[in-house]
């Protein structure tokens, strides 16, 4: 289960509002790529992944993307808070604002709300920790568009590290990939009906 | 320290330990870097009890509280007054 | 400043993935295990994103919005 630590994993402290930008960031809060995804994806596939050593990295990655998750909303309300009426006209927010004023809800950058139809969680090892990687760079792509999208160093900051996040989650994935792989390998001759064991 | 500097300090080793805890689950038999993990966790627990001791809950379930009850207390993490700029010439 | 503390034990270059990597087949995706050499403080960790030098990579195009051939 889940306990909760008072304390983002990374400092997010922004001075400038910019609700165009928001528009944007949402995005990894409930786009196809995003940090919710992400999560749930991860939690979903524990429960058949084979080997401790990746059920523990599906376990452990998919609890930091909600930190992931805490982080993101956060940079979306501080770029929001306190917005007078015409500063959200003007930054082209009016649509955002009629439909969730100044709450941060789980979208992505054209407006689309969160939906498992961008995750898969389909069971086959091999298969999960494939969609997993590429999850990964997906993330780390639409970090790197988001951060070219400002020059405002207090949410450089907060997207570099998440998309750092992102590298390393792939490289971690990539060796459980390796480890199921063998303990598969060593498990069956031919393609099994399921991959029953433990 | 500050209360910031105290929350700076738990926040690196709290995401040190996370990194490391990352890689323990597909390295688990790396004795030296379970050594380093231990070693944070020692550390971090004793900043956390002194962050809990001066400035209130860091954790549900684990901290004590006073009276009236300090898990309600702002700042809540999403908020500008719990958060501090990480520059890396600060470290 | 000296951002990495030395692994133990201390020797020569680490190389930080396995080499070779062995027994590879066709249709098949294989990332480096890594090999843990040094790594970064706590502090210098949180501003890197990792605490593991080799898989911190800042590299990417900051500007511009196509790259072209």
């Amino acid at each position: 289960m889940w306990m909760y630590d008072k304390k983002l994993e990374y400092p997010i402290l922004i001075k400038n509002p910019n609700p165009a930008l928001a528009k944007l960031i949402v995005t990894q809060y409930g786009g196809p790529d995003g940090e919710l995804g992400a999560a749930v994806r991860y939690l979903s596939q524990r429960f058949s992944m084979l080997t401790p050593q990746a059920r523990a990295t599906l376990n452990d990655i998919g609890t930091e993307e909600l930190g992931h998750l805490e982080m993101v909303g956060t940079i979306v309300r501080q770029l929001i808070e306190g917005l007078s009426d015409r500063e959200i006209e003007e930054g082209g927010f009016a649509p955002y604002y009629v439909d969730h004023g100044l709450a941060v809800y789980p979208m992505s950058a054209g407006g689309v709300p969160f939906s498992a139809a961008t995750l898969q969680s389909l069971g086959d090892p091999i298969t999960d920790l494939t969609e997993n990687m590429a999850a990964e760079q997906k993330a780390r792509s639409t970090y790197e568009y988001l951060i070219r999208m400002t020059d405002d160093p207090d949410v450089i900051g907060p997207l570099k590290f998440l998309r750092e996040r992102e590298i390393v989650h792939f490289q971690r994935f990539g060796e459980c990939l390796g480890i199921v792989q063998d303990y598969l390998d060593q498990k069956r001759v031919f393609a099994p009906q399921t991959a029953r064991e433990n | 320290m500050t209360e910031q500097e105290l929350l700076q300090k738990i926040m690196e080793l709290d995401f040190y330990i996370i990194d490391l805890h990352l890689y323990l689950n597909t390295h688990p038999e790396d004795a030296d870097a379970i050594g380093m993990y231990n070693d944070a966790v020692l550390q971090n627990r004793d900043l956390r009890a002194e962050y809990t001791q001066k400035y209130g809950m860091l954790t549900s379930n684990h901290c004590v509280s006073a009276v009236p009850w300090q898990w309600i207390d702002s700042p809540w993490p999403w908020q500008k007054a719990a958060n501090f700029e990480l520059r890396e010439e600060n470290v | 400043m000296n951002e990495t503390i030395p692994a133990t034990p201390a020797a020569g270059d680490c190389v930080p993935l396995e080499t070779p990597i062995e027994d590879v087949k066709l249709a098949r995706a294989y990332v480096p295990v890594q090999v843990r050499c040094a790594v970064f403080t706590p502090a210098v960790s949180l501003t890197k994103g990792t605490a593991f030098p080799p898989l911190w990579n800042d590299c990417f195009l900051r500007t511009g919005g196509v790259i072209d051939d």
